[in-house]
């Protein structure tokens, strides 16, 4: 019973957090991104504010409002100048069209790139509006080779080239490794996220080469040496030709010869564009890959090896 | 608590010592350049790498950048050759190229995911606007991102840029090799300085070690003989060995100076006694056949005989008076000095007469000066009196009285029959005479230069005896005027 005054304060301090969490929850769906030009017009800024939702008609118009005042960061500037005031817009099928004014077309392309990139990833926020079209006047807006630039959604836009290089992305690979015998081929196609700056080729070899730790196949086993390293893959021709450092010749599991080179090679050979796969060791084709598989040789994909 | 204290007493001394500190200091020296050198190979090659490799990219952009502006790639970007041409360029610096039109549009992109998509980054934004190639490092994806405009230098005509993005995982693995490598460099070097600091530590101290078990034996009471425990291995241990043979030698001086002072005492006290002990001896054997005249005369002898002794325990009990009063009891008053030499004069004057001696006063200046009275007259009544005494037929004993601005300068100067250079620095010496055999004669206690020079010194003056034997002796004493000077 002493206790009672102290379960009394933590119950409201667990009520107090819940309805806190609540608002916060709330709050961050009201929150929208408003994209402007910095003063010098050399990039994209954005500043959060807080826009109470109506229906998608009225959320672009707020919005459009708000793209017409001059931001609380000072570095940056509105998007949509007093000259540029859109005369319309209209909403259908997650589709918005705003007709500018003909003073539209006198902004230079730097500044006209950077207005159409604020307006469109400011609209596009919205869950109503998928994509933005602009028309100048009543026509639509044509680029510099007289071309229709048409409907553009927030995709269409790279604010950092970084991020865009290195953005991350799903994709469907074909790995080929061995079973706990390693005298047959494995095919597992796993849906793995990678790094865009990365070729596809070196993707594939260097998650062939790290194993199916990472998979969740339980009877997968690696046909390479962990320690391998892969110096280059380039195509070319429809050959594509693999630069290994000299410790992919280690072999620390029992894995045929074969069962590793094909592993490579069927691997590669699984990925577009790609016939034939020259495999080479520092640089060099002489020699033999292991014991006695030529390296001068151009491999093919090899279906009997598979299980 | 105990372990506690004494753990960290033993911490101080270890931290104290100058082993520890030379294994430390050595330790340091050697290891912070390996250490800050390992840095700057590492970091300067990863720089100069990365820079090489922009300026390369850069390069082989801005060729491909003028290609490009030279063919009409941007009307149709099917041009078989110039794709070859990026491809194989994008293959060869693992990296992905983009070309990018005067809309921001992305009209080619050798990884086939960007094309139709405007590029507004501020890299691109620059580099069109202001022709300038542009470079920036992703550390994290270890990629390097060169922007170059496309741009024909003899119209002028902006067709767009170029965005180049190349792998620098080459350039990470090298850094990482040389890393490692720098390392077991690093682990060897420190453990080579670890052993040579401790091989240091440990020898250079050793001939400190020796005069540490040298001092040791000697305290422990075997004395070796000074020659026999030499350190030469050092400057400093020899003059720490020089500096303790100097005291050790002092302190046999002073052992042996306090024998040769008991012996002496022992001798003047006994001398009296040996003298009534004769006298009694021949008055008691005579037995009653002595007439009272020559009792009378035995007892006088007597009586003369116990004066001296008295004397001589008079004189050393003020010796020892002196010796131990320390300088904060002396009764340092302002005195008119000439009167009190004139007062001495006049005291003597009759033992000289008596001698057949003239004693002169001279007086070139009159001082006054801080003393103690009965202390100072009583040296430099010991030095009247050793003139008149140790004087010839007719001689003279000059007093004078002098002064400088910080000094008064007394001396005393006599006639008489001088001291042999190599005794006049043990004059001040206890019962130290020149003269053994006319001792007896002259009578006297041998203390009486001794009580002068303590005196003296208790007033922080000097006192400097010159003679030369057969012509007369000069005693020149000089008190400070002041007692702060």
């Amino acid at each position: 019973m002493r206790n009672r005054p102290a379960m009394i304060l933590s119950c409201m301090i667990i009520l107090l957090l819940i309805v806190s969490c609540g608002r916060a929850d709330s709050e961050d769906k009201d929150i929208y991104k408003v994209f402007f030009p910095d003063a010098e017009y050399a990039s994209i800024i954005s500043e959060e504010r807080r826009i109470v939702s109506g229906n998608s008609a009225e959320m672009v118009g707020i919005l459009i409002e708000a793209l017409k005042q001059q931001p609380s960061d000072a570095r940056g500037v509105a998007p949509i100048s007093e000259d540029i005031i859109p005369t319309s817009y209209s909403i259908s099928d997650q589709r918005a069209v705003i007709d500018f004014p003909a003073a539209y077309l006198d902004m230079d392309r730097t500044k006209e790139i950077l207005v159409r990139a604020s307006v469109v990833e400011t609209l596009t926020q919205t869950e109503d509006i998928h994509s933005v079209s602009f028309l100048v006047d009543g026509n639509e807006l044509l680029d510099s080779s007289g071309m229709p630039i048409g409907d553009m959604t927030v995709d269409s836009f790279i604010n950092n080239t970084g991020v865009e290089l290195n953005s991350y992305e799903r994709t469907n690979v074909t790995l080929y490794f061995t079973d706990i015998n390693g005298k047959s081929l494995k095919r597992y196609d796993e849906d793995l996220v990678y790094n865009t700056n990365i070729s596809m080729e070196k993707f594939a070899l260097e998650t062939l080469i790290g194993g199916p730790i990472n998979l969740k196949e339980e009877n997968a086993f690696p046909t390479l040496s962990p320690d391998s390293k892969l110096l280059s893959v380039t195509v070319k021709d429809r050959i594509a030709y693999a630069n290994f450092d000299s410790s992919v010749r280690e072999e620390p599991y029992s894995v045929d010869e074969e069962v590793a080179l094909y592993s490579i090679v069927n691997t590669l050979a699984a990925l577009p564009g790609i016939d034939q796969v020259q495999i080479s060791i520092e640089g060099s084709t002489e020699g033999v890959f292991m014991d006695h598989m030529k390296l001068e040789v151009l491999y093919e994909r090899n279906d009997e090896l598979i299980q | 608590m105990r372990t506690l204290t004494s753990k960290l007493l033993q911490n101080i001394r270890l931290y104290k010592s100058l082993r520890f500190r030379i294994f430390l200091i050595v330790l340091l020296i050697g290891i912070i350049p390996a250490f800050v050198m390992r840095y700057i190979m590492v970091q300067g090659y990863e720089n100069r790498a990365m820079n090489q490799k922009v300026a390369e990219v850069t390069n082989q952009s801005a060729i491909v950048a003028a290609h490009l502006a030279r063919t009409d790639y941007f009307s149709d970007t099917s041009d078989i050759v110039i794709n070859d041409e990026l491809t194989q360029m994008s293959n060869l610096y693992d990296g992905r190229i983009l070309v990018i039109n005067d809309d921001f549009q992305i009209i080619k992109d050798t990884y086939n995911k960007s094309q139709g998509k405007y590029i507004v980054s501020s890299e691109v934004i620059s580099c069109m606007n202001g022709s300038r190639n542009m470079s920036s490092q992703d550390e994290e994806n270890r990629y390097l991102e060169i922007t170059v405009p496309i741009l024909d230098e003899a119209t002028g005509k902006m067709y767009g840029a170029l965005v180049a993005s190349a792998s620098t995982d080459s350039i990470h693995d090298n850094v990482e090799v040389l890393a490692r490598r720098a390392r077991v460099v690093e682990v060897v070097i420190a453990v080579l300085i670890i052993i040579i600091a401790y091989s240091l530590s440990l020898t250079l101290l050793k001939p400190f070690d020796k005069v540490i078990r040298a001092v040791d034996s000697v305290k422990e009471g075997f004395d070796p003989g000074v020659e026999s425990i030499e350190v030469p291995d050092y400057t400093e241990t020899k003059d720490i060995m020089d500096a303790f043979h100097h005291l050790m030698s002092r302190m046999k001086e002073v052992d042996e100076s306090r024998d040769e002072f008991v012996a002496n005492v022992s001798h003047e006290l006994k001398t009296p006694l040996a003298s009534m002990k004769v006298l009694s001896d021949s008055l008691i054997q005579s037995g009653d056949s002595v007439d009272a005249e020559t009792y009378r005369e035995f007892m006088l002898d007597i009586a003369e005989e116990v004066d001296r002794e008295n004397k001589v325990i008079n004189n050393l009990l003020s010796l020892v008076k002196l010796d131990r009063s320390k300088e904060a009891e002396v009764a340092l008053e302002t005195r008119d000095l000439s009167e009190m030499l004139q007062q001495l004069i006049k005291t003597l004057t009759p033992l000289a007469e008596e001698s057949g001696v003239s004693l002169f006063y001279e007086e070139k200046v009159p001082v006054k000066a801080d003393i103690d009275e009965t202390k100072l007259s009583l040296a430099i009544m010991n030095l009247i009196e050793n003139a008149i005494k140790y004087n010839k037929e007719n001689g003279w004993v000059r007093v004078t009285l002098d002064a400088d601005l910080q000094f008064a300068v007394i001396t005393v100067s006599d006639s008489g029959m001088g001291i042999p250079e190599d005794s006049i620095n043990k004059i001040y010496d206890r019962f130290y005479r020149v003269d053994k055999s006319h001792s007896r004669e002259i009578g006297g206690t041998g203390l009486g230069l001794a009580i002068t020079r303590n005196a003296v010194l208790l007033h922080r003056g000097a006192i400097k005896a010159t003679s030369i034997l057969g012509e007369g002796t000069t005693f020149t004493v000089k008190i400070p005027l002041r007692k702060d000077i």
